[in-house]
């Protein structure tokens, strides 16, 4: 016998309805693609925390070493190699994890000062200061902060002050070893005191001009502002250095910032994407002034990490490419392109540093192994010069 | 050892032997149950005056049960049962949770995925105790369903599959996925523990309902509005379910059963399913046109009522439930952690016996009460709830109670057996003391004069263990610059100081300093603020020179490390339970392993238990 539908029977089919129609409105708009016309923006141009840097005594650098995916396998180094025809060793502090990265920052004679990243679940950046080449790290107190993961959020004066950049971007003071740290600056505070025009919006590098002034420096919020900032007299005064009028409308920001030889070095990055330019700046002893290099367009490349050796700006470019700049007012010069090995380490294994007879030399590490690159003789092509290797401790933070 | 690592795996051998060992226990005292009900019910019979009756079926039980109801009460009993055998496998304790209904809750809106962890932190607190209430409570509803066949105690067993299929479709099953966008037919909505309630509510309806085809035309439109809704929600363009392959990527169908795939399982499964996974990649239009097809078609048919119809559909939608169940779905019961065999064998069920109760719908005289014999034992209406439980009228109900209706009982009683140490445990504000253990064994009793040493705590003030005399101290060794272990031991005794409550002031909590290089107070200082350990009044964290620690971690046995190229300080994770009177009465092993919650309250929860004991004992 067929009969017709009853009342309950409807009653549910429209329940059932309501809610088959809610599911599908629910999926309707899960779905919906976002509108507007434009491509997203591209992002901010960044450089992992490898780097170089010189010292009195010698050349230390910064490198990333493991070989596994996870973060906690991933360790970094530093290398230090003292004199000028001596060869590399590995200097890492010793007694805390390294995960998070390593900052070092040239004191000023033999000294240096390092600045561990927390990683996992420290919330504070432990210092350790050596005066022998790496030898031996003696722990010098902490930053009550996490360190800004930038490869010069840490700076030092000779005798023993420092400034740190913390990843919430105050500006924090140690004048002297056995003080107590103090907030010199904060992104909030440059722009009320003296970033109208640039709007400091991301500071990335700290730092001490040859004449010990305390300077900070990072992306502006205006397009065509390059952000350098000087303290002097107690007040915060935006230093430069200009742009060429080429460069208007771009967005620059400062990579790094840190002594290169007598002199204070910057490396700016205008444009986004493939519009990139790289700029070197050059400042004079306090750095109240600033001089330009000519503009590097990178294309597709990205800058990977950058060093300082003896005056000199030397950048490496995804790609295995490299480029280094002498000096103000110079153009940039191609470098060889690096060795297979060297360009296909991860991000943060590769960089160059002041080589022993001037120039750069570059610096790969894959896994355990550190590999140290020269140029040849004619400067046409890499030869491995020195090979060092690492036992790297595995599973010790996991 | 800090620094080393340590991980909770699924088949830890020291929970997986708890588990085993709390179901064989409670097995056993379900056989007690059954066997003192047996017993029970002979000696009544044998020995009270009055009560040894010829066992007559009560009236409702003479009414011969619909063919649809039958289907279903002995079709979900089965299910429920399995689903019980499935929650007995090892890796269920530790991995039911994280590995099962957390990731169901993935894309759910933040509600839904906030009630899933609410249940999901109870079960990782008390992993064993779940687990086995999980296996105790389906296996009872089962056997209930299976031998309650007729009367209010089949119905109520038809009530208890409606609350525990609605507790595992809400906390185990986040809703079926129905408020995720990746809603498919396919991938088991509306969740098999909504099916399993649906079937429990029908078993529980009144006989009268029976009568008739209403129920059955009400349970057939229904499902088939469903099935139609489902075959919309398959065809709505942009889900992804007409692609079956993305670039180089499988389809959101051809992922999913490549995946399955993946499962462990008998081999020529796995091949059947990996095939099915390659054709669905490969022809991911047609495949979803005819599941579309066939959902639609199916579905309309269910909906119309049209008994010409009824038939070929429900054959049709049979066959591509079965399809679906072994190619789709992979049977569900594979890989350690499957906990039932997913949706089409119960909506299968639903629909056999909505179709069953459509077209074989009894008479009304069919299920009437047959009028008692003349000459039955019939016990006489109780006066007031004084009557009811005088032992003669016990006995006589008793006596009077069917095979039937004494299983049921039983397998109430089964159910209750998995419930009670569950509710016994979640009473608890700590978790389960097995987590701890599974990681790092039992604690060691000790009894030895705790060698002493003067250090300087975080506020520079020289601390001596003798100073500490006429309380309990716990001590363990903590790097105040490491990075994974040691703040979790420090959350561990901050949460140990919370549950000792108002005895934590005969209590001091002591660490040292294990790294003999970051030794200055400046690091203890910040250690505490980090983990807020600043707040605790007896909270001492103790330094001295790298001379003086070693030998105070030469004294207890602490072995500490300094690791090369950025490792970090390799050290035992221990602490040492000193009694009142300044002897050395436990050692716990106290790798911290994952740090998940449930580890750090379970850990929490060991050093809080032997801290009372000994501040019991002294």
């Amino acid at each position: 016998m067929i009969s017709r539908p009853r009342r309950g029977a409807a009653a549910a089919l429209l329940a059932t309805a309501v809610l088959t129609a809610g599911a599908l409105a629910g999926c309707g708009s899960t779905s919906a693609a976002p509108a507007g016309p434009s491509a997203p923006p591209a992002p901010p141009v960044r450089v992992s925390l490898a780097t170089s840097g010189e010292y009195p005594d010698g050349s230390w650098a910064v490198l990333v070493m493991g070989g596994s995916a996870a973060e906690h396998n991933n360790f970094w180094q530093v290398f230090v190699r003292p004199g000028q025809a001596g060869s590399w060793k590995l200097a890492t502090p010793l007694g805390v994890a390294s995960n998070g990265g390593i900052t070092v920052a040239a004191e000023g004679g033999p000294a240096l000062a390092a600045a561990v990243r927390p990683s996992q679940d420290l919330s504070f950046s432990p210092l350790a200061s050596s005066g022998d080449n790496g030898s031996k790290w003696v722990q010098s107190g902490l930053l009550d902060a996490r360190l800004a993961g930038y490869p010069d959020a840490l700076a030092a004066a000779p005798g023993g002050g420092l400034i740190a950049l913390t990843r919430t971007g105050d500006v924090e003071l140690r004048a002297h070893p056995g003080a107590a740290w103090a907030t010199l600056a904060t992104e909030h505070a440059l722009v009320t005191a003296a970033g109208r025009v640039c709007q400091p919006a991301q500071l990335t590098s700290v730092a001490y001009s040859p004449s010990g002034v305390p300077l900070v420096a990072g992306a502006c919020a205006r397009a065509g502002e390059a952000g350098i900032f000087r303290l002097a007299g107690g007040r915060w005064s935006r230093t430069g250095p200009v742009l060429p009028a080429s460069l208007a409308g771009q967005d620059v920001e400062v990579l790094q910032m840190a002594r290169s030889g007598h002199a204070l070095a910057a490396l700016l990055a205008a444009g986004r994407g493939t519009d990139t330019r790289l700029l070197g700046a050059w400042s004079n002893r306090d750095g109240t002034s600033w001089t330009l290099s000519q503009p590097y367009r990178t294309g597709a490349a990205r800058p990977l990490s950058a060093a300082f050796a003896g005056g000199s700006l030397g950048v490496v470019l995804s790609g295995g490419r490299a480029v280094s700049a002498s000096g103000p007012g110079a153009a940039w010069r191609s470098l060889p392109a690096l060795p297979a090995t060297a360009s296909s380490v991860p991000d943060g294994g590769v960089t160059l540093a002041a080589a022993p007879g001037g120039g750069f030399e570059a610096l790969s590490a894959r896994e355990s192994q550190l590999s140290v690159w020269a140029l040849s003789s004619g400067g046409s092509g890499w030869s491995r010069s020195q090979v060092v290797k690492v036992a790297i401790p595995y599973g010790s933070s996991s | 050892m800090s620094g080393m690592g340590s991980t909770l795996q699924l088949n830890n051998p020291t929970v997986v032997a708890a588990f085993q060992s709390a179901l064989i226990h409670q097995g056993i005292i379900a056989l007690l149950i059954f066997f003192l009900l047996a017993m029970l019910w002979v000696s009544v019979r044998e020995w009270v005056p009055g009560s040894r009756t010829s066992f007559r079926p009560a009236a409702g039980d003479l009414a011969a049960e619909p063919r649809a109801r039958q289907i279903l009460r002995i079709g979900f009993g089965v299910l429920w049962i399995l689903d019980g055998l499935l929650q007995a496998q090892p890796a269920m304790p530790l991995g039911l949770a994280s590995n099962v209904t957390q990731p169901s809750a993935d894309g759910s809106p933040g509600w839904v995925r906030g009630l899933v962890d609410f249940a999901a932190k109870g079960w990782t607190y008390h992993p064993v105790s779940a687990a086995a209430a999980a296996v105790w409570i389906q296996i009872g509803i089962g056997i209930w369903l299976l031998t309650a066949a007729r009367g209010p105690w089949s119905r109520l067993g038809g009530l208890a599959s409606v609350g525990w299929g609605l507790v595992v479709w809400i906390f185990g099953e986040a809703f079926g996925g129905i408020f995720a966008p990746g809603l498919s037919w396919l991938f088991g909505a509306p969740g098999a523990a909504l099916l399993y309630a649906v079937a429990g509510g029908l078993v529980a309806l009144p006989d009268r309902a029976w009568v008739g085809q209403r129920l059955g035309r009400a349970v057939l439109a229904v499902t088939g509005l469903f099935l139609a809704g489902m075959a919309l929600l398959q065809a709505w363009p942009g889900r992804g379910f007409w692609q079956g392959s993305v670039g180089r990527q499988p389809g959101v169908l051809a992922g999913m059963v490549q995946g399955m795939a993946q499962t462990s399982q008998p081999g020529f499964l796995s091949s059947w399913v990996q095939a099915f996974g390659t054709f669905a990649a490969a022809h991911g239009f047609a495949v979803n046109l005819v599941v579309v097809v066939v959902l639609a078609a199916t579905g309309l048919a269910l909906a119309s009522g049209q008994r010409a119809v009824l038939r070929p559909a429900v054959g049709l939608l049979l066959v591509l439930c079965a399809v679906v169940w072994v190619l789709v779905q992979d049977l569900g019961v594979f890989g350690g952690l499957g906990t039932d065999p997913n949706s089409m064998v119960p909506l299968a069920l639903v629909v056999a016996g909505g179709y069953l109760a459509f077209a074989y719908a009894p008479a009304p005289a069919a299920v009437a009460a047959a009028p008692a014999a003349p000459g039955d034992p019939v016990t006489p209406p109780a006066r007031g709830w004084r009557d009811r439980i005088r032992p003669r009228r016990l006995a006589t109900v008793i006596g009077n109670a069917s095979p039937r209706t004494l299983g049921a009982i039983g397998a109430l009683g089964v159910a209750i057996i998995g419930v009670i140490p569950l509710a016994a445990a979640s009473a608890s504000a700590s978790a389960s003391p097995i987590l701890a253990q599974a990681l790092d064994g039992s604690s060691a009793p000790l009894n030895f004069r705790a060698p002493a040493f003067t250090l300087t705590n975080q506020h520079g003030r020289a601390v001596s263990l003798a100073s500490l005399r006429g309380k309990v101290v716990l001590l363990t060794f903590l790097d105040p610059v490491c990075t994974s272990d040691c703040p979790l031991i420090a959350q561990e005794f901050r949460q140990a100081d919370q549950l000792l409550a108002g005895q934590s002031r005969q209590v001091e909590l002591v660490a040292v300093v294990t790294n003999p290089l970051y030794t200055q107070p400046a690091y203890t200082q910040a250690f505490d603020r980090q983990e807020h350990m600043d707040t605790l009044p007896n909270w001492q964290y103790l330094t001295g020179s790298a001379a003086q620690l070693k030998k105070v971690w030469r004294q207890y046995g602490i072995a500490a490390q300094v690791l090369p190229a950025g490792g970090m300080i390799g050290h035992s994770d221990i602490a040492y339970v000193i009694d009142r009177s300044g002897r050395t009465r436990t050692e716990l092993n106290f790798d911290p392993g994952p740090g998940t919650a449930s580890t750090q309250a379970s850990f929490a929860g060991e050093l809080s238990s032997a801290a009372r004991q000994n501040l019991g004992s002294s």
